[in-house]
């Protein structure tokens, strides 16, 4: 009940948004970014839809270079200058900023300034937030993953299968729900999940070096397909080892995000293209800055539309064509 | 001779009024089904054609993309299933498929047929060759080749008729054709197509002029020709000075004013003859005493001779042709038949699971609701007629019918449905007991059997073209619609009946000898008759049981189980009307010169059975329709030769109870026949399937038609008696 109330309110707003563009602005608003690795076409949905809405934001880019150690002085440096929003990119990131909802901490964390993230694979899963309806704090965003069943769904259209293989980094908590949700899948429909854990080294990290033997060891069970799921270290950093020693071995990978087939190997996959999601994550950074609506009243959500995207020059190498239904509505790259 | 010559005149004006009335529609019928025709081929043809193209183009496109891409052409994933997708919407395209450089079939359709291989490498061949007089269409390039031409030398295209299109598939890089894509067009399916419009086109015309007709009838009878003939027969009356009689009528202005001006002549003359007797009252005792001993002769000769009556009482004239009650009856099933030809469909798609009752049972229980509403409520219909008298009896029936049909049009499930069915049989009981009471009130004995032709006749007019119209009309404007249009006809009936049916000819007259028995005693008393028992169970009963069972809830579901539209589903159901009305009368008259009538009842019902045992061996929409149509003979030979027998065997027990509470007793037992018929036939589907549950319907039938003759053959020492005409048929309605 509150919570449909609370989309009434934002159909609203948005409805006000239409209505009357350009509201009074005597300064752009400052937007402080928290990025991973540099600017990405998430980054370049964020920026066009305001663009497009002539409103102006100052951006502030500051990157993380994939280690949350390199966080905290952008944390100081984001209470000093006190921007209108904080951005931040990926789970990382994001945990590092806002903390967990259960454990948060004013002197470590930004809590007195809107933060808008976005790329975070399960927000409930990593404790952003409690609930896609409501962070219950000063925190609202946007989630990439593709519903399991779609991405199921979206591997049958290419080829029935039988059996499908997994490899999962076990330290991060939403690549091991993801794995978990994949077995009951594999129950309810009847196919086989071959799970392989990145074995940790003895700092207690996942060592790198052991992927493309564990490549080789999944693919002789002969899986139809390698699942890519939205894992940092499996599909983010090391996304072009695994596709290509997977394709080395005959083995295609399916891909739940768009890294490992624009930078990788894999074959195919069914994503949320990163430009829309950062479009949806402006949209949600305009109900704070223009609207002054609170964060906690803006839920958290994943787009509804996803694209199916085929690497033709992998299915050359693999001998394995997309079908003509599946040429129908897929982008083919190359 | 005079009069002889004024009947003649009234009855050739209205031969000449119809004639030339039909014969007008009809011209203009036949030129507009010729215009609608020439449009059809003008337009839908090149429109098909156009599609076929169009679905030739799009799958060229994907197929060029596909290897653009470097998708290798052998190596095409998921051909047949792409192919498949495409044709799903396109019943006119028979086929797609690929073939390679050498014409050699690649890829197709899953329903394509193996024979078509030599048709594909026809025309490759001759797309490769590129040959000079090739086909353009813009910038395409195509063959098309015809199986007829190819069909001397390959057998297996001898039954085929199929228009293939070839369009080349070219490389992107070097030009270079490395294959075609065919479409086969299936010119049966467009000849199918020209069949069902020319069909629906026919039966649109045969009911337009059923329709005009009974509403011609209606009107000139009782607009024109009823209210001139009373005026003849007053006139005639008059001219021989008789004035006992008195025009009631409505009419139009013109006649009007005549009557109105013959009635006060009327009325004046009788005053007159009544002042007269007035002053003689009003004489003194002993002048009074003297000139009625003197006048008294002479007053009574007068009276006698004009037909004077000093109180006024005179005879009314009136419009006694019960063409009312035809158009009537006509109209009120007309709407309830409408949605006859898909009515179990309807409910299916309607009605949500239960567990444990199977769907073919949820799909017979409105009609079996129906059915045994109608069988409850009948006996019931005369005491609401006599409350309220016939007119505002079929109103409120037609009210009812009309809610009845439009709440199933828009029901929401099973519960609701069965409720309006159960309002819809109410209102049907009703209008039917009614249209029969009018009957019987406004005729005598003698002339009973022409009134009953009326009803029967706006019966069979129903019965012919409703389901056929219906069906046309539920694949154009869907079902709910229809239901409405139903509804809308029978509140008109209601409303016309308010305005139209004469005063109420008093209450029914009771028919000969009811002493009031109890009816469990009558009912006791028939059944230990061993030959009525089995007329009834053996006969009656399962002749209702097929007609429901079969004729409207099987036929309908079996036939769409065979991929029948629902147009062709009410054409197929018309044959039974057809049958019914063409072979009727011949078979009442023939059975009852020779005195046939259990041999017609058994014969009925070993042709009905056996037809539909046939149907096993041959599952086609055509062996439904041949067993309509055998059953609409079968029915019709021996529905009428039941009722004579009925009242021949039960003679005794008609002498004691009265033909009344024996025909009643029959009556109910026979529509418990009509509620039972689609419940029995559900469990038979339930069990085995549509198929075989028409054959297991069949072989009931048999079973019992053979009992029915053994029993008769067993008590045969009974003398033949001669068979008493049928007081009341309402044969076929159920």
């Amino acid at each position: 009940m509150t919570g449909s109330i609370r989309s009434l309110a934002i159909l609203l707003a948005a409805l006000v948004v239409v209505a009357a563009p350009a509201l009074a602005q005597d300064r752009p608003y400052n937007v402080f970014m928290i990025l991973g690795r540099g600017e990405t076409e998430v980054e370049q949905g964020f920026r066009d839809y305001f663009r497009d809405k002539g409103i102006d934001i100052n951006v502030t880019v500051r990157n993380i270079e994939n280690d949350v150690r390199n966080l905290p002085p952008f944390i100081e440096e984001a209470k000093r200058i006190r921007p209108d929003l904080v951005y931040t990119w990926g789970t990382g990131a994001t945990v590092g900023t806002v903390g967990t909802y259960d454990d948060v901490d004013p002197a470590r964390h930004i809590t007195d300034i809107p933060v808008v993230f976005t790329l975070v694979t399960s927000p409930t899963g990593s404790k952003v937030v409690p609930s896609f309806e409501s962070s219950g704090r000063n925190v609202t965003g946007a989630s990439h993953v593709v519903p399991l069943g779609s991405q199921i769904n979206a591997m049958r259209a290419y080829r029935q299968f039988k059996r499908i293989a997994v490899i999962y980094n076990p330290i991060e908590k939403n690549s091991v729900m993801q794995v978990e949700e994949l077995r009951q899948l594999g129950v309810d429909q009847g196919f086989e999940v071959i799970e392989r854990p990145v074995p940790l080294d003895a700092a207690g990290a996942p060592d790198a070096s052991s992927l493309p033997g564990l490549v080789d060891a999944v693919a002789k069970e002969n899986p139809s397909f390698l699942y890519m799921g939205p894992d940092t270290f499996v599909a983010g950093v090391h996304k072009d080892i695994v596709t290509a020693q997977a394709n080395h071995n005959g083995l295609a990978s399916f891909s739940a995000t768009e890294g490992p087939l624009r930078a990788g190997e894999a074959l195919f996959g069914l994503v949320t293209r990163y430009y829309n999601l950062g479009r949806l994550t402006a949209y949600k950074a305009e109900q704070i800055l223009v609207h002054g609506i609170d964060p906690k009243e803006i839920p958290v959500q994943t787009l509804t539309r996803f694209s199916y995207i085929v690497n033709i020059r992998v299915a050359n190498q693999l001998q394995l064509y997309p079908p003509m239904s599946v040429l129908r509505f897929a982008e083919v790259i190359d | 001779m005079h009069q002889r010559q004024q009947q003649d005149f009234f009855t050739s004006t209205k031969r000449r009024l119809f004639g030339f009335a039909l014969l007008a529609l009809l011209l203009a019928q036949g030129g507009m089904a010729i215009v609608a025709w020439q449009l059809f081929e003008r337009e839908l043809l090149p429109e098909m054609d156009r599609k076929a193209w169009t679905v030739a183009l799009i799958a060229q496109d994907r197929v060029a993309e596909a290897l653009a891409l470097g998708i290798p052409f052998e190596q095409l994933e998921g051909v047949p299933q792409f192919f498949d997708i495409m044709l799903a919407e396109s019943p006119d395209i028979a086929y797609l498929a690929l073939t390679d450089a050498q014409g050699a079939l690649v890829f197709s359709s899953s329903g394509a047929p193996r024979a078509i291989e030599p048709l594909l490498r026809q025309s490759a061949t001759m797309l490769l060759d590129d040959a000079a007089g090739l086909e353009r269409v813009g910038r395409h390039v195509l063959v098309r080749t015809r199986s007829e031409d190819l069909s001397a030398e390959n057998a297996d295209l001898q039954d085929a008729s199929y228009t293939d299109m070839a369009l080349p598939i070219v490389t992107r890089g070097d030009n270079a054709t490395i294959g075609a894509l065919h479409v086969g067009v299936d010119e049966a399916y467009v000849g199918r197509q020209i069949k069902d419009i020319a069909f629906d086109i026919g039966i649109v015309m045969l009911t337009s002029l059923l329709f005009a007709f009974e509403l011609l009838l209606f009107i000139a009878t009782f607009g024109f020709l009823g209210p001139m003939r009373l005026v003849e027969r007053q006139l005639t009356c008059l001219a021989k000075g008789q004035f006992g009689q008195m025009i009631s009528a409505s009419a139009p202005s013109g006649i009007r004013e005549v009557i109105d001006s013959l009635n006060s002549r009327v009325r004046k003359v009788q005053d007159a003859f009544g002042r007269v007797g007035a002053r003689i009252e009003a004489l003194p005792v002993e002048a009074r005493a003297r000139v009625v001993a003197e006048m008294a002769p002479v007053l009574e000769r007068l009276r006698l001779r004009f037909a004077l009556d000093g109180d006024g009482r005179l005879q009314e004239l009136r419009v006694t042709d019960l063409v009312d009650v035809r158009l009537l009856t006509f109209l009120f099933m007309f709407a309830e038949f409408l949605s006859r030809p898909f009515f179990p469909i309807y409910v299916k798609s309607v009605v949500s699971p239960i567990p444990g009752i199977s769907e073919a049972m949820l799909m017979g229980l409105p009609i079996t609701a129906f059915m045994l509403v109608y069988a409850v409520v009948t006996p019931f219909t005369g005491r609401i007629i006599g409350r309220l008298g016939i007119r505002r009896a079929y109103a409120l029936g037609a009210l009812l019918s009309g809610a009845g049909l439009l709440g199933t049009g828009f029901a929401f499930d099973l519960y609701d449905l069965v409720l309006w069915r159960i309002l819809g049989g109410t209102g049907y009981a009703v209008m039917f007991m009614a249209c029969q009471t009018y009957v019987v009130g406004n005729t005598t004995p003698e002339n009973r059997a022409q009134g009953i032709a009326m009803f029967v006749g706006g019966l069979m007019a129903a019965e012919i073209c409703a389901p056929a119209i219906g069906g046309i009309l539920a694949d154009r404007i869907g079902f709910t619609w229809v239901f409405v249009l139903g509804a809308a006809v029978a509140v008109i009936s209601g409303v016309m009946a308010l305005r139209q049916m004469s005063q109420d000819p008093g209450p029914a007259p009771r028919q000969s000898g009811s002493t009031k028995a109890p009816f469990l005693v009558v009912f006791m008393s028939l059944m230990r008759n061993s030959r009525f028992a089995a007329t009834v169970v053996f006969a009656s009963v399962p002749a209702k049981l097929v007609l429901t069972g079969f004729l409207f809830y099987l036929a309908p579901i079996y036939l769409t189980e065979l991929g029948a539209s629902q147009s062709e589903i009410g054409r197929y159901l018309m044959t039974y009307g057809i049958a019914n009305v063409l072979l009727g009368p011949f078979f009442a008259r023939a059975i009852d010169k020779a005195g046939l009538h259990v041999g017609a009842v058994a014969l009925g019902g070993l042709i009905s059975g056996g037809v539909l045992v046939v149907g096993l061996s041959w599952q086609s929409p055509y062996m439904v329709l041949i067993a309509v149509a055998a059953l609409g003979v079968a029915q019709a030979m021996s529905i009428a030769a039941q009722l004579a027998l009925v009242t021949t065997v039960a003679a005794e027990e008609a002498k004691i109870h009265g033909d009344a509470a024996v025909l009643g007793v029959f009556r109910l037992i026979e529509r418990i026949g009509s509620a039972a018929g689609p419940f029995v036939v559900a469990l038979f589907v339930g069990q085995w399937g549509a198929g075989l549950a028409m054959a297991a319907t069949g072989a009931l039938i048999v079973v019992l038609s053979v009992a029915f003759s053994i029993v008769f053959l067993v008590t045969r020492r009974r003398p033949p008696m001669p068979v008493a005409m049928a007081p009341l048929s309402d044969k076929g309605a159920s």
